[in-house]
């Protein structure tokens, strides 16, 4: 990519409805300088099962929800993407772990194959420094027939920034489950993009997020159904504690002729301070009849019942509320494991 | 209304077939009842013959008074006097029942004529008053909310309303407790008449004791397998299905 | 399918006929200083209105249309193909037959007169751009209430009036009040006194007669301590092949323990672009309900608001939006919660038929220092056909953890196994289908008061004839 062809993609602006209270004005600008000087960060692939192969490979154009320029400028930073690939059939009974450590300013792009009617569990884990910023471009393709459970954890160390695009393609009779969780940001943006191609491909996308101090997490994503036949499902919980701000944007969208589609969205928020502020836009985009779609969100303070219940059993408050706060999130990773 | 079915076929849309060639003759003016164990195609049957869309017939006739059923839209079938007592009756949010009978009679009625509203009312409230049904169930939504029991009492309403010449009751049974079970027992037998004829699909010799049937058939694997007099009823009571599967080994 | 009758004459409730033009007053195409000139001499207003009207005209041409998240269909409008300003020149009359005779038959035909003497308390007939008729029961002026259009309104009750023009919705709020601010005419101006309360609704008929016409009715209504009204409007046009457009700015203030209720049903023919700004000001344990039908038009883009100002006020938004073929209703609802223990409810619903488009948009807003708030939203659409499309945008931000927001969205079409079972009772699938779609929509029509639920059904049950019967 050419500096020119950067500069024709503009970043995000107010008039972005993707980035709605994610302060474009401010973000964009400083992202796109960080982007402009980041070093690609790099993958260790030595302790790889048998079938399972991590590659050099192009790194491709992904589809985003509103930061097409800031992927474009990582882009151009980057020389190589890595490839996993996992051959077709593979059936991995241990999960497989990718680790990376980012310092300063780096980007990263993965590319995931999962073969034809292979069984995956993929757990992905990136350590953030202090003062890191990092922006990781990941696709994920399923092959007919694939399995793939798979944990995205961003850990932060507080004062660390980082712009995630996750891209997921499914054929036809494919399961997908994914869970991302993201801990100790000063600001974190996720935008993952679901595209449902075949019939029978199912997905459930989970993700549970605790946010404290003045940590701002700003998750967005599109469940794409362009297949008839197809089931796709979302979770997002969100814990929003002192000054911290959650913004959750989620569109469901069916395209022509993708009748049978079944789907679901919510976004739930449990708000503990007076001080904490939650943004919720869950979207339907439905261009087809004969579809089951609804969504849901609420955002509330801890149940004062349950409070009390558990006060009166000689919990001190702190306590209660951390107790309360961890089941209200807990449920996620159940339903991962459940998966 | 006579009912005649011979050698009907039907299947689900995936090819899989459900009934496999039932015979039936019911003659205007009598009561037959059909017994027979858990998935054996006679909710099926009941469906096929009013002309549900998740069926396909595949061989067979079904006429009623001569009359071929199967060419006939689901809606047709309902006015020249086919009835059918779901076994499990769908809600009809906001559609009040009071108005969705209206419609219902209206629509037999000959183009331009327009129903007597007082009269029709009045009619209502003596049925229900008849059924033991409270009349502000009249006011609410067709089964929306309604307990099982209080769902089927809805449909023998209904049947009661828009006089059939031909009803299927499909387990009608379920879900009503003895005093239910004997007023909506008394609402069909005050219907029976020279001119209607009735289908009484049920598990339980119960309901046979009130409406007391002409003729009994054992369904099995999607057909009639064997029909008789009323003492087949006293022989399931008392065995079970169990002799069936003597029957297929 | 209601179980009473209706207690009116039957109505031409679509409206699509017209009469000849026979206008005084015609200030030809596009929206010039001219143009507002033009309007201001004709109305004969004072030059502070001009200068206002003038300033909104360079808001207006400074501002894009919000095509970053608008029904794109709204970039065909062509401003300069509006005529802004059509009048007969003769001052409203208080009795119908001092009214010019095609407008007097128009509104006889659309049934107004007949409401009027049967449960109405007071009348405002718009045609094109000006008020033909407008007339209150005589008990009503004597306890205080004013029912005067904008131009009687800003000078004649200037001082009940000028302090909240333009301070619910102010002048740059986005394009299209701009627009209005540049151009209003016609409308009502409504002050209900302290602790008094209208038995009967207020109503208002917006006609459009005429092609290309450009309608800026503006309406504010005030309602003082403890006062109550129920205010209606309705509209229709003809169709014709160019565009018209229709865009009012209403605002409502309830002061402290005020009660507003606002009836909208929308029929407007296809090639009117309906672009409405609706928004109340409640304050301390006041109440506003914004009850909406959009039925007709090609686009509208419209969402009702509360801003709920006082504590322990109430908002409340009840919406039906039908889309055919060709027709784009992107309506919803606006909730901003300013002041602590404040409570909002929104109901929408929308059907879409054939190819028709409907969409809800909505935000609800807790605000920094409002605890204590609750808001519930339920939106449902209804899909008919392969080819119906619905959409859903709401947006939902709550600060502080003393506030509980909840919002549910649906999409469904008609259950097979339901139309299966009223077909087995005897009805076509067009009468099944139409019951069921009644049905769906049923306990919101509820809301509407009676005169207008049985209109609303009627026009449901046409549509519903035409669509799949």
């Amino acid at each position: 990519m050419h500096a020119s062809d950067i500069e024709s993609v503009s970043l995000p602006t107010r008039l972005n409805e993707d980035w709605r209270f994610g302060q474009p004005h401010i973000r964009a600008p400083q992202l796109a300088e960080l982007i402009d000087r980041a070093r690609q960060l790099d993958m260790d692939g030595s302790a790889l099962p048998d079938g399972v192969q991590l590659e050099e490979c192009t790194a491709d154009v992904l589809p985003t929800v509103g930061s097409d320029a800031l992927m474009q400028r990582a882009l151009a930073r980057l020389k190589r993407g890595h490839c996993l690939k996992i051959a077709d059939g593979s059936h991995l009974p241990q999960p497989i772990v990718l680790r990376s450590e980012a310092h300063g300013a780096q980007v990263q792009y993965l590319r995931v194959v999962v073969g034809a009617g292979t069984q995956l569990h993929l757990i992905e884990e990136h350590a953030h420094n202090e003062n890191s910023m990092l922006v990781c471009l990941r696709h994920y393709e399923l092959l007919p027939g694939a399995t793939l459970r798979l944990e995205q954890r961003e850990n932060g160390s507080g004062c660390s920034h980082t712009l995630c695009v996750t891209s997921c393609s499914c054929a036809s009779d494919t399961r997908l489950c994914l869970l991302s969780t993201h801990s100790d940001f000063t600001w974190a943006r996720h935008e993952s993009t679901l595209n449902l191609t075949a019939p029978r491909a199912e997905a459930l996308l989970l993700s549970a997020n605790r946010l404290r101090g003045k940590q701002c997490l700003d998750m967005r994503s599109l469940q794409l159904h362009s297949s008839p036949e197809c089931k796709s499902r979302l979770l997002c919980k969100n814990v929003a504690d002192e000054q911290s701000t959650a913004i959750f944007g989620g569109n469901i969208r069916v395209q022509p002729r993708s009748h049978n589609t079944d789907a679901y969205l919510s976004n739930l928020n449990l708000l503990l301070s007076p001080h904490a502020t939650v943004h919720s836009l869950p979207m339907l985009e439905i261009l087809a009849d004969r579809v089951r779609c609804s969504h849901g969100a609420a955002s509330a303070p801890l149940d004062a019942e349950q409070l009390f219940y558990l006060l009166s059993r000689g919990i001190n408050l702190a306590d209660a509320r951390a107790i309360l706060s961890e089941a209200f999130l807990a449920d996620v990773r159940l339903q991962f494991e459940q998966f | 209304m006579s009912l005649v079915i011979k050698n009907l076929h039907a299947s689900l849309k995936d090819g899989h077939e459900i009934l496999s060639g039932v015979n039936l003759e019911l003659p205007s003016g009598q009561v037959h009842a059909i017994m027979g164990p858990n998935g054996s195609g006679k909710s099926t049957l009941s469906k096929v013959l009013c002309g549900h869309p998740d069926y396909i017939v595949t061989a067979g006739s079904a006429e009623l008074d001569g009359q071929d059923l199967l060419s006939m839209t689901p809606d047709a079938r309902g006015r020249a006097g086919l009835f059918l007592a779901f076994q499990y009756p769908v809600e009809v949010p906001g559609v009040t029942n009071a108005n969705f009978l209206r419609a219902a009679l209206k629509a037999r009625m000959p183009g331009g004529e327009e129903l007597d509203a007082v009269a029709y009312y009045k009619r209502l409230r003596t049925v229900m008053k008849d059924l033991n049904m409270d009349t502000k169930f009249s006011s609410r939504a067709v089964n929306e909310g309604f307990s099982g029991g209080e769902k089927k009492r809805n449909e023998v309403l209904q049947m009661l309303m828009l006089e059939p010449l031909c009803a299927i009751l499909d387990e009608t049974d379920s879900g009503l407790d003895v005093d239910a079970l004997r007023i909506v027992s008394q609402g069909v037998n005050s219907m029976r008449a020279p001119f209607r004829s009735f289908l009484v699909i049920t598990h339980y010799k119960r309901l046979l004791d009130y409406i007391v049937p002409d003729v009994v058939h054992i369904f099995h694997r999607g057909r009639i397998e064997r029909s008789g007099g009323r003492e087949l009823v006293g022989y399931i009571e008392e065995h079970g299905f169990d002799f069936l599967k003597e029957e297929d080994a | 399918m209601s179980d009473k009758l209706p207690t009116v004459p039957p109505q031409d409730v679509r409206g699509d006929f017209s009469f000849p033009e026979q206008h005084a007053y015609d200030a030809g195409y596009g929206l010039t200083e001219n143009t507002i000139d033009y309007i201001c001499d004709a109305k004969g207003e004072p030059d502070w209105l001009r200068n206002f009207r003038k300033t909104a005209l360079d808001k207006f041409r400074k501002m894009p249309q919000p095509l970053h998240w608008a029904p794109q269909e709204i970039a065909a409008l062509d401003f300069d193909k509006i005529r802004y300003y059509l009048a007969q020149g003769i001052p409203a009359r208080k009795s119908w037959d001092d009214v010019p005779d095609d407008v007097k038959r128009t509104f006889e035909r659309l049934g107004v007169p007949e409401q009027e003497r049967a449960f109405l308390a007071g009348v405002d007939a718009q045609y094109d751009s000006e008020t033909a008729y407008k007339n209150m029961r005589e008990e009503l002026s004597k306890k205080g209430v004013i029912f005067v259009n904008p131009t009687e309104g800003l000078s004649e009750f200037e001082s009940v009036f000028r302090p909240w023009f333009g301070k619910v919705i102010p002048m740059g709020d986005n394009k299209y009040s701009a627009l209005n601010n540049a151009a209003f005419s016609g409308g009502s101006f409504i002050y209900v006194p302290k602790g008094v309360k209208l038995a009967q609704p207020l109503q208002a008929y917006f006609r459009i007669n005429s092609e290309s016409i450009g309608q800026f009715e503006r309406t504010l209504i005030i309602a003082d301590e403890g006062a109550e009204l129920m205010y209606m409007e309705g509209c229709t046009a003809p169709k014709y092949d160019s565009a018209t457009l229709h865009s009012g700015v209403v605002e409502l203030v309830a002061l402290p323990g005020a009660k507003i209720q606002y009836v909208t049903v929308q029929n407007w023919a296809t090639n009117v672009y309906n672009l409405v700004i609706q928004r109340g000001l409640a304050m301390q344990n006041a109440e506003i309900r914004w009850i909406d039908c959009n039925i007709g038009s090609g686009v509208t883009m419209k969402y009702p608001a509360v801003i709920l100002q006082g504590r322990k006020a109430r908002g409340e938004v009840v919406s039906i939006s039908i889309a055919r073929d060709g027709q784009v209703q992107d309506t919803g609802a606006r909730m901003i919660h300013a002041a602590p223990e404040t409570t909002s409810n929104i109901v929408a619903k929308s059907i879409s038929i054939g190819r028709g488009r409907a969409s809800y948009r909505g935000e609800v807003r807790v605000q920094p220092g409002a605890a204590g708030c609750r808001n519930h939203t339920e939106c449902d659409a209804l899909l008919l056909h392969a080819e119906s499309r619905t959409d859903t945008y709401p947006a939902i931000s709550v600060h502080g953890d003393s506030s509980g927001v909840q919002h549910e969205a649906s999409v469904s079409q008609v259950d097979e196994e339901m139309l299966f079972y009223m077909q087995q009772r005897g009805l076509t699938r067009a009468q099944a289908m139409s019951l069921a779609v009644n049905g769906f929509i049923n306990s919101l029509v509820n809301e509407f008061p009676m005169e207008y639920s049985v209109e609303l059904r009627r026009l449901i049950d046409m549509e519903m004839e035409d669509s799949i019967g």
